[in-house]
Formats: structure tokens, C-alpha cells, sequence
């Protein structure tokens, strides 16, 4: 069975950020329905509509068209492509919004951030699709 | 001060559909918070630094701030995050705790909501 060492990629909006990230997340949460009745001997449950969430983290580069300003621009703003493959190969893309930025400056630490994105789409912002896996 | 971060938090607004495969989400109004840090200069409470500086904003309005993490900025590639007083725009002091630990040095943090818009300055 194939194991991988993480050398994870991480593009948002067509920036690639691996080159400052040491960390990245995907998680695909499900909404379990329950519907356990009277009749049933386990809990019965069906599964709802899947979501993601996309956490990174690393060192902070100002330079232009980096993270810093990547991530900044993108606030509040529709979704921007995203493409997140763990091991540098096969991943999912897709569209999402930036949910948090966060940075951390620190006495004698390098400058670091973190940021949080929700998928909302594929190929649209918005189009409720699911994620490429390629 | 030893430490400072800065946070936005984007709410995500849910709107999945039945037609939905995926969980869908539009972004809302960005909301801006300062955490900030360090040690208390006790003998300039009097004098403008940091501690007094802070309580003097509790409850007094909007106030200027600029988070530069390079200490070169504004500038390319050394970005200044400013929120700048205006009209209901700026920053708030949120909370002020100070610590007096025996043996240790004094210390202090704060937090600072901002209030209307925050920039990033590159010049």
C-alpha cells in the first residue's frame, strides 16, 4: 500500500504557496442525518450534503503576488480557484472563499500566518459542485 | 512588546441548495481583531508607552494603528496593515490586562478590535 511524505502543493487564485507553507489540511465533513426509529437495533444514520474546509500554515511572505497579499485581496470577496494535492501529485481543485487570516510576529520567530478556506464550488464560485480529484 | 497577531475572520455564510452537491458558502464583512503583547514599562505609566497608552483608549473611541511585521513598510514586500481614525473607523481597545507575577516581570496584552476598514499598504 502507498505511503506518501507529505510535499504537499497549495495553489490559491493561480499563486502557488507552497513555497511558504509547512502545513496544509483538508477536511470533508458530513452532516450525518439521524434516523434511528423504534425498529432499529443500531443508529441509523444518512449522510448529508458534504463540506470542506482547507487550513494552512506557514511563513509569512510579503513580497507581491505571494500569500500575504494573495490571501488579503481575497477577503470577503466570491470564490478563487484552489488546488490542493497532499503529496505533489493527485488532489482535489475547486473553488473557495477565504474564511480567516491570521498572523503571528513574535520575538525572535520568523513572521508566520495561517488561513482557513471554505470550498464553494468548481469550475463558479458558488455552483454548490464538488471537487475535482485528479 | 514581544508578540502581536493580527486576525480577520470572514464569515461564511451558508447557502446550499437542494441542487447542491457540496456544501456551498458566500463570504461575509471581514472583521479585524489585534492581539498584542509584551512587558509592562511600569516607570513610564506616566509618560507615553504602551500600557498607559492603551488605557488611556479604553472606551475612548476609534484609534489609529499600523501593523508593519517587517519594520520596514509601508512598502513592496513590507506590507503595513493600517486602520486609520476616521469617523467610526478604527481601532477599539477591547481588553487591557496587566500582570504583576512575584518574581517575574510585569507584563501586559491587549486586544484591539478594529472598527470599519483595515488596508494593506505597500508605499
Amino acid at each position: 500500500m502507498a505511503r506518501l511524505i507529505a510535499d504537499a502543493d497549495f495553489v490559491f487564485n493561480a499563486v502557488a504557496l507552497e513555497d511558504e507553507l509547512d502545513q496544509a489540511s483538508m477536511s470533508f465533513d458530513v452532516p450525518e442525518a439521524e434516523i434511528t426509529a423504534f425498529a432499529d437495533v443500531y443508529g441509523n444514520f444518512l449522510a448529508g450534503k458534504p463540506a470542506i474546509k482547507l487550513d494552512v500554515s506557514g511563513n509569512w511572505d510579503p513580497a507581491a503576488s505571494q500569500g500575504d497579499a494573495t490571501i488579503f485581496a481575497a477577503l470577503g470577496g466570491v470564490g478563487l480557484t484552489y488546488d490542493f494535492e497532499p503529496g505533489g501529485t493527485t488532489g482535489y481543485n475547486g473553488m473557495a472563499i477565504v474564511g480567516s487570516y491570521q498572523i503571528q510576529a513574535a520575538i525572535n520567530q520568523a513572521v508566520k500566518y495561517s488561513a482557513s478556506f471554505r470550498h464553494n464550488g468548481l469550475t463558479v464560485a458558488a455552483d454548490g459542485l464538488a471537487p475535482t480529484r485528479a | 512588546m514581544n508578540s502581536i497577531v493580527q486576525t480577520i475572520d470572514v464569515p461564511e455564510a451558508e447557502i446550499t441548495a437542494f441542487a447542491d452537491v457540496y456544501g456551498n458558502f458566500l463570504a461575509g464583512k471581514k472583521s479585524v481583531k489585534t492581539e498584542i503583547q509584551g512587558s509592562a514599562d511600569i516607570d513610564a505609566l506616566t509618560s507615553v508607552q504602551g500600557v498607559k497608552t492603551l488605557y488611556a483608549g479604553i472606551g475612548a473611541g476609534p484609534k489609529s494603528t499600523v501593523f508593519d511585521p517587517t519594520g520596514t513598510g509601508p512598502a513592496a514586500g513590507a506590507p503595513e496593515y493600517q486602520c486609520t481614525t476616521s469617523g467610526l473607523t478604527g481601532v477599539l481597545v477591547a481588553n487591557l490586562k496587566i500582570s504583576l507575577p512575584v518574581g517575574d516581570a510585569a507584563r501586559y496584552s491587549a486586544t484591539l478590535q478594529h472598527s470599519g476598514s483595515t488596508t494593506r499598504a505597500v508605499a
